[in-house]
């Protein structure tokens, strides 16, 4: 009995162990922003393709990223939404590299392709009766929109504040909400079914996206990846990358 | 061994949890707007919904268990799915059922006005949806313990079948209708990803303490250690102290 459950251990180790180590052998992993999702899974194939080392991509809020970063988390880069976290996350963990700034990205109000115009302006962000979001204050894009609102001396009627700008895109985009405060490049990934509203020039802000290296120590041993970070972060300001991001609607650093 | 092994795996996490406590600054932390705010919401939502569990769950329950309704076994996984399904596939669902542009949210709100999602309402029928399956399934298997046999006799000696239910069957299954709606309540306490995905975050309206801790994780981490310290405290004292009072009664 005892050995069947030694062997079921066995097969389980065995599988996981398998999961956690590319065939090929050399592998970063990149824990990204979640509003880098689309070009991040771009960037990742030009980069495999020059390089021959495979990416593993681990995508969410910059800030969540920076918490699971904080307790040890096994990843080479940091590829985040504000660069200020990073260079934050640098003060208080070590084995953090130099931010990097790779490109920026700018706040507008998403409303939905088929809009009925209830929505054209940051004033109506004050509209009780429209179902509004902004990103949390917690995550990059709540801080990005806050900054906005405080710019244009608005006291929004938000009904949600989401906890990462993708989910709060999506929420625009099945209707329901009626709008929100998103990166413009979060309507060029959904172009289909998002509209972009600029914000007025006191408003605006601009987002300023940076990269480090991780390095934590054990990589050989434990990480599951075995290269070092620095030449992906490299790689984000080379002319490839950059007309990667370029396409998807990010700015340059 | 492999009990203490057992025991170890939930408890070392708990303990870790302690450890990071900032006990200086506990009280400020736990006493601040937003974990007040939410610790009301949290317990006015799962409350509520452990309410509406025991209105619609226990005629469901006798449904399944004392009738034999065609398709039953059919009804009873279906009943029960939520407890398995990812609260974030329930939330979802409920955002295509309940949605302004939902099969049932668009008619809702153009006959009454009412928008579900983004409201408190929307958190107590998302905490209903991930909770109810519990109290359904313990009444179900508190009316099967129970058998028929005294519901037949009042019945034989001409009650009417509202009377049997009311003086017979409710009284029999008490005790497990008390326990299925302190797990329905638990699980409704702790909810997190049908409430998001439906009812969003907002603090002071829908924010519960689940989604305080989860928001406030990244950057405000002494209060989110607070907050899971008062759930870990609240749901630890509260099965503690019913655990045999009340749960053993529904197990004889």
């Amino acid at each position: 009995m005892s050995s069947r459950i030694g062997a079921a251990l066995g097969a389980v180790a065995l599988v996981a162990s398998a999961c956690g180590s590319g065939d090929s052998g050399s592998s970063i992993r990149v824990a990204a922003a979640s509003s880098l999702t689309d070009v991040m899974t771009e960037l990742a194939a030009a980069y495999e393709a020059a390089s021959g080392v495979e990416v593993e991509l681990n995508l969410g809020a910059s800030s969540a990223l920076a918490l699971q970063i904080e307790e040890g988390a096994p990843v080479d880069v940091f590829a985040s939404a504000d660069v200020a976290l990073v260079a934050d996350l640098r003060e208080r963990t070590s084995g953090i590299g130099a931010p990097v700034e790779f490109a920026t990205n700018d706040l507008v109000i998403a409303v939905r392709v088929d809009a009925d115009g209830r929505i054209d302006a940051l004033d109506d962000f004050t509209d009780d009766d429209l179902l509004l979001g902004a990103c949390a204050a917690q995550v990059p894009c709540g801080g990005y929109a806050a900054t906005a609102f405080r710019l244009a001396d608005i006291d929004p009627a938000l009904d949600t504040e989401e906890t990462d700008v993708r989910s709060l895109a999506a929420k625009i985009a099945s209707g329901a909400l009626d709008g929100g405060l998103v990166y413009r490049t979060d309507v060029v990934a959904a172009v289909d079914s998002l509209r972009a509203i600029d914000l007025p020039a006191e408003a605006a802000v601009d987002a300023v996206y940076g990269a480090a290296a991780v390095d934590r120590g054990g990589r050989d041993t434990s990480y599951g990846s075995t290269e070092s970070g620095d030449d992906f972060v490299e790689f984000l300001l080379s002319s490839t990358a950059q007309e990667i991001l370029s396409a998807q609607g990010f700015g340059p650093p | 061994m492999f009990a203490a092994l057992g025991a170890a795996i939930i408890a070392i996490p708990l303990l870790a949890l302690l450890v990071r406590v900032p006990w200086s600054g506990l009280v400020d932390a736990a006493t601040s707007d937003v974990v007040r705010d939410a610790l009301l919401i949290s317990l006015v939502t799962s409350l509520a919904a452990a309410v509406v569990s025991i209105v619609l769950g226990v005629p469901l329950a006798w449904v399944l268990a004392r009738t034999d309704a065609p398709g039953r076994g059919v009804l009873r996984a279906l009943v029960t799915l939520p407890m398995i399904l990812p609260p974030v596939v329930g939330g979802a669902a409920l955002l295509f059922a309940f949605g302004r542009r939902g099969v049932l949210g668009e008619w809702l709100e153009q006959s009454t006005g009412l928008v579900l999602p983004f409201s408190i309402w929307g958190v107590i029928l998302a905490n209903t949806f991930v909770a109810l399956p519990f109290l359904v399934i313990t009444v179900e298997g508190g009316l099967v313990a129970a058998g028929t046999r005294r519901e037949e006799a009042a019945a034989t000696l001409g009650a009417t079948p509202w009377h049997v239910f009311r003086r017979v069957t409710l009284p029999s299954v008490a005790p497990a209708i008390r326990a299925g709606a302190i797990l329905a309540w638990a699980r409704a306490f702790g909810e997190f990803g049908a409430t998001i995905t439906f009812a969003g975050n907002l603090p002071g309206r829908t924010q519960t303490l689940p989604l305080a801790v989860f928001v406030s994780l990244d950057a405000d981490r002494d209060a989110a250690i607070a907050i899971s310290l008062i759930m870990v405290v609240v749901s630890f004292v509260i099965l503690l102290t019913l655990r045999d009072r009340w749960w053993s009664g529904s197990a004889r």
